[in-house]
């Protein structure tokens, strides 16, 4: 119990950044760019959330006589060929955007970050076993696998959930063993050990917390992975499947159509390019703000 | 480079591609679709239970799974790499017949990246906060950004669609039409180039810098070489080293790359067979074509490795320190 205690009192000087910075907030907004691009997500964010309330169509109802319409006052951005209304369909596809880039690096944080740790901080045979395997995944590039994956999974927005995430897993299993390495050998690590406490409570209440920043920076920059991976996948068609509005979706029917009506080639871009952009620059600039050590990576 | 070093290095290799192998194919066999089923319903209307058997017999698929892997894994090293079981051509022979329009793809769209992004890189960093420093580093930021499939559709509607300039898709044999395949193939090369160059650039630039920093440039200052010679001569071979170490990683993002870009501009490539035979179940086609690009990925990394003793002969790969 003793011991317990006194590898708790220890846990201060390194403990998790955001936590110790009360100016956060302030020095991240001051960031070059993010409030112009913060406001530029939220307004993505917004329009997932609300979607059903601020499309002014069904994104799925199809009428094929207003087939194909340049933009009016009833469809600002037209409508495609079968008639369905282009903005709507580009509001419900920030949806799949958003659900698909949030869960795909949640997943690969579930399963990369504990490999990540165990590794690192047992090393050995087992850190051997994790790192070849991540390896041997890293070797594929990012869309191989994941069109491998979706290829023994099928279609779907679930089955390329699962392919981007395990795709994505490496990433986060290298960024934290190297976190681990480092931490691990710190004084507090020692002490905290040598006071008794059991390696799952060191890893949990010292080696984890520390290893958080580069953690939330890789996972922010990692959503626009995800992102502009649904969209390749969605627009090859293994991806979403239609009639379900996506952006990669979108962009795939409207191709054979690019002399006809190439402004339906450009909106859902403009979309996915400016989401995105504003992740990469949020992600940026938390990296600058959390751990300038990475600035330039 | 010792020869110790050489034998690790080419052992982990070997063992990375072992693993990729029978990943691929653990993934692949758990299929949910049944391909004898689709095979046997695209050919006639009808079939036995006893027909399904035999045709399942007849792919190895009623074996359990590590006999499977093992039968494969030997046969492929003999090139023997199964059969597509939509088209029963020989899949090894298939990717190699598409292997050379996704190479000419990939040769291009690299040498593209470096044309585009070493004298930028070199630019930004000698004038650094110069309008080309500016304009690179927000290129670069854009440029990661935009969806490489998006790229290709906006530049077919400038330079196919608009300026009538260059084809849109298809693709013409080098060897019958120099001019042709290059005009086929430059737009889809440079999609793919561009998307790479943004990270050469900014790492070519930050390296440049680092170098241009240091003491040895600062003594070829003084001995009066010229700007040109510090910067070619000395600066570039140390500031390239960085650069070099990305290439592997920048080969397998424009691997990975061609299976979009050649469904974009219909190129008949390794990747655009592979997307099609997603869509038929055709699981031995797929994994030839992960397991080529892995093993391309692997070789990559491998002669990028080798190659920096050559580039900067400091570095003694292997040599223990001390």
């Amino acid at each position: 119990m003793a011991a317990q205690t006194g590898a708790a009192e220890l846990e201060g000087p390194l403990a998790f950044e955001i936590r110790q910075s009360p100016g956060f907030l302030r020095r991240f907004s001051r960031q070059r760019g993010v409030p112009i691009v913060a406001g530029l997500l939220g307004i993505v964010v917004i329009a997932a959330i609300t979607a059903p309330i601020i499309a002014p169509y069904d994104p799925i109802a199809t009428a094929p006589r207003e087939s194909l319409q340049g933009s009016s006052l009833e469809h600002l951005l037209g409508t495609d060929q079968l008639g369905r209304d282009v903005l709507s369909r580009i509001i419900f596809g920030s949806r799949t955007s958003i659900m698909v880039g949030v869960v795909a690096v949640g997943l690969a944080m579930v399963v990369g970050v504990p490999l990540g740790l165990i590794s690192g901080y047992f090393g050995g045979l087992i850190d051997h076993v994790i790192m070849r395997t991540m390896d041997a995944v890293i070797a594929f590039p990012a869309l191989v696998l994941a069109l491998a994956i979706v290829g023994a999974l099928g279609p779907g927005t679930f089955q390329i959930m699962v392919a981007i995430g395990i795709s994505s897993v490496p990433l986060y299993a290298r960024l934290t063993r190297g976190q681990v390495l480092t931490i691990r050998e710190q004084d507090y690590v020692h002490a905290a050990r040598s006071l008794g406490a059991s390696d799952l409570r060191v890893i949990a209440r010292h080696v984890l917390p520390n290893s958080l920043s580069p953690l939330i920076v890789q996972g922010s920059l990692g959503v626009a992975f995800a992102i502009l991976a649904e969209a390749g996948l969605s627009f090859l068609g293994v991806g979403v499947q239609p009639p379900s509005p996506t952006w990669g979706g979108m962009l795939s029917k409207a191709l054979p159509l690019i002399e006809r009506a190439p402004l339906l080639s450009i909106y859902p871009g403009i979309a996915i390019f400016l989401t995105v952009l504003a992740i990469n620059t949020l992600g940026d600039a938390l990296r600058d703000v959390l751990d300038p050590r990475l600035r330039g990576v | 480079m010792s020869t110790s070093y050489l034998v690790s290095r080419l052992g982990q290799t070997v063992i990375v591609i072992v693993i990729v192998s029978m990943m691929t194919f653990l993934f692949l066999s758990v299929l949910p679709g049944d391909p004898v089923t689709a095979q046997i319903g695209a050919e006639a209307g009808g079939f036995t239970e006893e027909t399904l058997a035999r045709a399942r017999h007849d792919l190895g698929l009623d074996r359990p799974l590590p006999i499977q892997y093992l039968r494969w894994a030997g046969n492929a090293l003999t090139g023997d790499w199964g059969q597509s079981i939509r088209t029963k051509e020989a899949v090894f022979g298939a990717l190699l017949d598409r292997a050379p329009v996704t190479l000419e793809l990939t040769a291009l769209a690299l040498l593209l990246s470096l044309l585009i992004a070493i004298p930028v890189g070199i630019g930004a960093a000698l004038r650094r906060n110069s309008w080309l420093d500016r304009l690179a580093t927000t290129g670069a930021v854009a440029g990661v950004a935009l969806p490489n499939f998006w790229f290709a559709i906006l530049l077919i509607l400038l330079f196919s669609v608009r300026l009538n300039w260059l084809p849109a898709s298809g693709y013409v044999d080098p060897l019958d039409d120099p001019l042709g395949a290059i005009k086929h193939l430059f737009l889809p090369a440079l999609v793919l180039g561009m998307a790479q160059s943004a990270s050469i650039m900014r790492q070519m630039r930050s390296s440049m810098l680092e170098v241009m920093g240091q003491d040895f440039i600062r003594t070829a200052r003084a001995k009066g070489l010229s700007s040109y010679r510090v910067v070619l001569g000395h600066a570039l071979r140390n500031a390239l080293i960085p650069v070099i170490t990305l290439l592997g990683l920048r080969l397998a993002n424009i691997l990975g790359g061609t299976i979009i870009i050649e469904q974009v501009f219909a190129l008949p490539g390794m990747g655009r067979l592979a997307v099609q035979a997603i869509f038929s179940q055709d699981f031995p086609v797929v994994m030839g074509f992960v397991l080529i690009v892995a093993l391309l990925v692997q070789l990559a990394n491998l002669a990028t490795d080798l190659s920096y003793g050559l580039i900067d002969p400091r570095i003694q790969l292997g040599r223990s320190r001390g």
